[in-house]
């Protein structure tokens, strides 16, 4: 069964703006990023899921139940970080925590342990008993997706999770996620964060103007867009190295020093380099340039990629 | 303390600093004390008293609510797996116990500075009239804060929903059609049962009927079971 299905869905809140008949099914255990610019559609499309906005038309099932505005029987399967963290400022994060957590049935022992490991991953252990109006953006932002994960939900719904937050706690997140997926639960996640989302993400989906203009594996975005590797070797001494006959090099280029070749992947490499070995040349460094997620995201989404 | 429910999140967050606690009841004393002390004509200082408590439970409550809507806390209740009945019902109760800790001391005053000695169903009379009062204001307030959008659209309101509250209630002299209009309106009013229960405590604590001493019983017995099954019941009900 899918985790989140969505047949041509529309929600409309101004012309060219919210989501525009996007169809999507995210099976259980992956964990699904939407990419988009501001104002793409990413948050409309989350709220949907959590039946904060009007479906306009088309359906939508969130882990087999029908969602529409107001829809709730599945809030209790889901632990929700949206954009902004609300919490209660005189409360300690531990007591704000206490209170999601136990929202959701979760008490005793089994909550106390669960809430401490995640305060501790989160760098917030030496915090928790401090007022959230003494908390940074970022904390603020750590405590909300303590939050989410404090009942280990079926589905996690995560808008711009890593807004803010700093670097240690974006590779716990990372961390955390790849662990959920290996548990078999689901994540959503809406963000800008491109790079991080290719680490991530089982599959992406790129939005532009409320409609998906791609979706697939980060590998297979990255494919798709450009295929090719580019080599730059730097040789130790100033030789001349014929082209290369070989499968999978598709353009071989020098100018003094400098090789450049596009290969089809890394495999072809060590041919390459032996080719080059093979007329007395000295390798002294390799640098190997792919296509990122990011090319990938720009080119798919209307902008050329950069040189 | 690790709140399990909405109320007891709610009285923890407002009762959790010592400063905006003081200031609260401080605020209310300071514009209370006038209506107490100050020499003015019995029914003055009951209708003064009343306008005060619509201010706190009435305007603050929607003004408050209409923030923290800005400020993400609804989307955030609306998004746990709690019903919304027990959502509404336990901010509904949550406001009224603020707001009974802030304009409880006021006529708690007017009690001892003019009402003594007075009769203990004359007070419970007036407990019971200021407790449905400050849940019905609270309410009303409520009610506004759904109704409008921005922060602007609520002091507006508020605002003019505390002017028809006062003229409604028959805190202030009308004459002509209107006259009829609050005679009609005011028996249903919890303001107005506030005002007489608190003119009634202060001159003439016999004037008090049975009735009424009743009511204000019941008022307090229903409120303090409700809360006491909101703060001393295990973790709340679920809608999974």
């Amino acid at each position: 069964m899918a985790a989140i299905e969505a047949h041509n869905l529309t929600c409309a809140h101004a012309p060219g703006r919210g989501v525009c008949g996007v169809s999507l099914a995210v099976d259980a255990g992956e964990c699904y990023a939407v990419l988009g610019r501001n104002g793409s559609g990413k948050s409309t499309l989350t709220r949907l899921l959590l039946g904060l906005e009007p479906v306009g038309g088309g359906s939508l099932a969130v882990l087999g139940l029908p969602v529409a505005r107001g829809s709730r029987r599945h809030l209790g399967r889901l632990g929700v970080c949206l954009d902004t963290s609300a919490h209660w400022e005189a409360l300690s994060g531990w007591q704000n925590a206490c209170f999601v957590a136990q929202a959701y049935g979760r008490n005793g022992r089994a909550l106390e342990g669960r809430l401490a490991w995640l305060f501790d991953r989160a760098g917030l252990a030496p915090y928790r008993d401090e007022p959230v109006a003494t908390y940074s953006f970022g904390m603020r932002r750590k405590l909300a997706l303590v939050e989410a994960f404090c009942h280990e939900p079926e589905l996690a719904v995560l808008d711009e999770p890593t807004a803010g937050v700093d670097e240690q706690f974006v590779v716990e997140l990372a961390d955390l996620l790849r662990q959920r997926g290996a548990r078999g639960q689901t994540t959503w996640i809406a963000s800008n964060d491109v790079e991080w989302a290719a680490c991530v993400a089982s599959r992406v989906a790129f939005l532009e103007a409320g409609r998906l203009v791609a979706e697939g594996t980060p590998e297979g975005l990255i494919r798709e867009v450009s295929p090719l590797c580019e080599v730059h070797l730097v040789l130790a001494g100033s030789v001349r190295v014929p082209p290369p006959a070989l499968d999978g090099v598709r353009a071989f280029s020098q100018d003094g020093t400098s090789l450049r070749a596009l290969i089809g992947d890394s495999r072809h490499l060590p041919r390459l380099l032996e080719h080059v070995g093979s007329t007395g040349a000295e390798v002294a460094r390799v640098e190997v340039a792919r296509a990122t997620l990011r090319d990938a995201f720009l080119l798919k989404t209307g902008r050329e990629l950069g040189p | 303390m690790t709140p399990s429910n909405v109320l007891q999140l709610e009285l923890a967050a407002a009762f959790s600093s010592r400063r905006a606690l003081a200031l609260r009841v401080g605020v209310a004393l300071l514009l209370g004390l006038p209506f107490v002390f100050a020499p003015m004509p019995l029914r003055a200082r009951a209708c003064g008293l009343c306008v005060l408590t619509v201010f706190v439970s009435f305007f603050g409550a929607a003004v408050g609510l209409v923030r923290r809507r800005a400020e993400g806390q609804w989307t955030r209740l609306a998004l746990l797996p709690i019903p919304r009945s027990i959502v509404w019902s336990d901010l509904l109760l949550a406001g009224g116990v603020v707001d009974l800790v802030q304009t409880a001391p006021v006529v708690g005053l007017l009690a001892v500075v003019h009402g003594l000695p007075t009769a203990g169903g004359a007070l419970l009379s007036a407990a019971g009239a200021l407790c449905a009062c400050v849940l019905t204001l609270n309410a009303l307030g409520m009610l506004l804060a759904v109704a409008v959008r921005t922060n602007a659209e609520v002091h507006l309101a508020g605002a003019l929903g505390v002017g028809v509250l006062v003229l409604l209630s028959g805190l202030v002299p009308t004459a002509g059609p209107l006259a009829g209009v609050v005679a009609a309106a005011s028996p249903f009013s919890p303001v107005a049962w506030l005002e007489h229960a608190l003119r009634a405590m202060a001159a003439d604590a016999s004037s008090v009927g049975r009735h009424s001493v009743l009511a204000g019983s019941l008022v307090l017995l229903i409120l303090a079971a409700w809360l006491a099954a909101r703060t001393v019941g295990g973790p709340r009900e679920s809608e999974e």
